[in-house]
């Protein structure tokens, strides 16, 4: 989620608080690079929604306590369907970024925004399927970057880097990237990462 | 008429061998039924206590593990979990904390007493399951699901609190049906999907209605 960000909506274009609507594999046309324009959810403030009362409010996703620092109305927030809109994908610097739903969250927002665009309930568990490589993949990515920015590279950098370390291939010939795909393998490819990090 | 016919030997009567007689007042094999009834519930009560008894030698086991490895600062603690391949997400969430958080103590940040302590734990049991149950692999042990087709891991079963349950799994002393028993009674119903994987055209994993 990210604040004070040029979004193009049904009103014209206007700064907004956004979420970003892309299933993650959706969102980088190489793999590395962002798309140009990213579909996006506009965020309001919300009055509290219940949790027993998720089910009537089809045409949201309620965060309830997003900033629990905050007794103002920005306290509970929802990301609007019916307000969509497309942001420059230069404009979403990570220090506007003021929230990051989890594994679970993005699974529930899917559920819940195709659920309001076609009446079809997903389960959760299903979207997992479909989502667990793709975010074990950015959770690399991003430690991957961590360590190298450390070391003065810049994140672009590191990406490009993280990205070919990736989709190169271990010695059986498999690709990283591939591997990632069954849970079992996942942690042999962290741990042949770190030790990549610890040889550079 | 009927009961003559019933009680005819027919021409065979003297080699007729008749049922042998029950006894009213000794039924030895009512006796003998009974008495391997009884050492049944005998054997299913020694089983319970033996299991309770091995539940909690294995807790106090884990307790002492777990001081033990408290004696490492937590950035110790981490860079041997990260050396077993877990991921930061499951960490943090097996510990109750966020991923920045973790980041902080890598870099050497303050911690608290407990959440050294939750390191510590994760750590010690990781040295439990692989020293007594041969576990190998352990970082993807846990974070495999427990039956094919349940998202149920044994990160999940942790982050609930169910760490007896993670401990039964690994022990074999409990199936994976058993656990998610124990776990939630109504797992089948509850994890019951009409949807399957498929790899799209684009090469991309999708969900589609299942076939059969």
């Amino acid at each position: 989620m990210y604040e004070k960000v040029r979004c193009t909506g049904l009103s014209g274009e206007k700064t907004r608080t956004v979420m970003i609507a892309h299933h993650p594999c959706a969102l980088r046309s190489d793999g590395v690079t962002l798309h140009e324009r990213l579909v996006v959810h506009v965020v309001r403030d919300h009055p509290l929604v219940a949790r027993e009362a998720w089910g009537g409010h089809v045409d949201k996703m309620p965060l309830p306590e997003i900033d629990p620092t905050t007794q103002s109305r920005r306290r509970h927030m929802a990301a609007i369907f019916e307000a969509p809109g497309f942001v420059d994908s230069a404009e979403l610097d990570p220090a506007r970024r003021i929230a990051c739903l989890s594994p679970y969250g993005v699974n529930l927002l899917m559920q819940r925004w195709v659920h309001f665009a076609s009446r079809l309930v997903v389960p959760t568990f299903d979207f997992d399927l479909v989502t667990s490589s793709a975010y074990t993949e950015v959770d690399l990515v991003e430690e991957w970057c961590a360590h190298r920015v450390e070391q003065g590279l810049t994140v672009a950098h590191a990406e490009v880097e993280a990205a070919e370390w990736l989709r190169g291939s271990t010695d059986n010939g498999k690709r990283r990237q591939d591997l990632l795909k069954d849970p079992q393998q996942r942690s042999t490819v962290r741990r042949a990462m770190r030790s990549a990090l610890e040889a550079i | 008429m009927p009961e003559r016919v019933l009680r005819s030997p027919g021409t065979a009567e003297d080699r007729v061998t008749g049922a042998p007689e029950v006894s009213q007042t000794n039924p030895a094999a009512a006796t003998l039924t009974a008495e391997i009834g009884g050492f049944r519930s005998i054997s299913r009560d020694l089983n319970e206590r033996l299991s309770n008894l091995q539940q909690r030698s294995h807790l106090n086991d884990w307790a002492k593990l777990t001081n033990a490895r408290a004696r490492s600062g937590t950035k110790t603690l981490l860079d041997e979990l990260a050396a077993l391949g877990f991921a930061w997400t499951d960490v943090a969430r097996m510990i109750g904390v966020s991923v920045p958080a973790l980041q902080k103590w890598r870099r050497g940040e303050g911690v608290t007493g407990t959440n050294r302590q939750r390191v510590a734990s994760l750590l010690a049991a990781c040295d439990l399951i692989g020293e007594y149950y041969l576990i190998e692999e352990i970082a993807s042990w846990f974070e495999m699901p427990i039956t094919l087709g349940v998202p149920v891991t044994p990160v999940a079963l942790w982050v609930e609190g169910r760490q007896d349950l993670v401990f039964e799994l690994a022990s074999g002393h409990a199936d994976a049906e058993q656990v998610l028993d124990s776990w939630d009674s109504e797992w089948r119903e509850r994890f019951r999907s009409e949807f399957e994987v498929f790899v799209a055209d684009d090469g991309q994993r999708s969900l589609r209605p299942r076939t059969s």
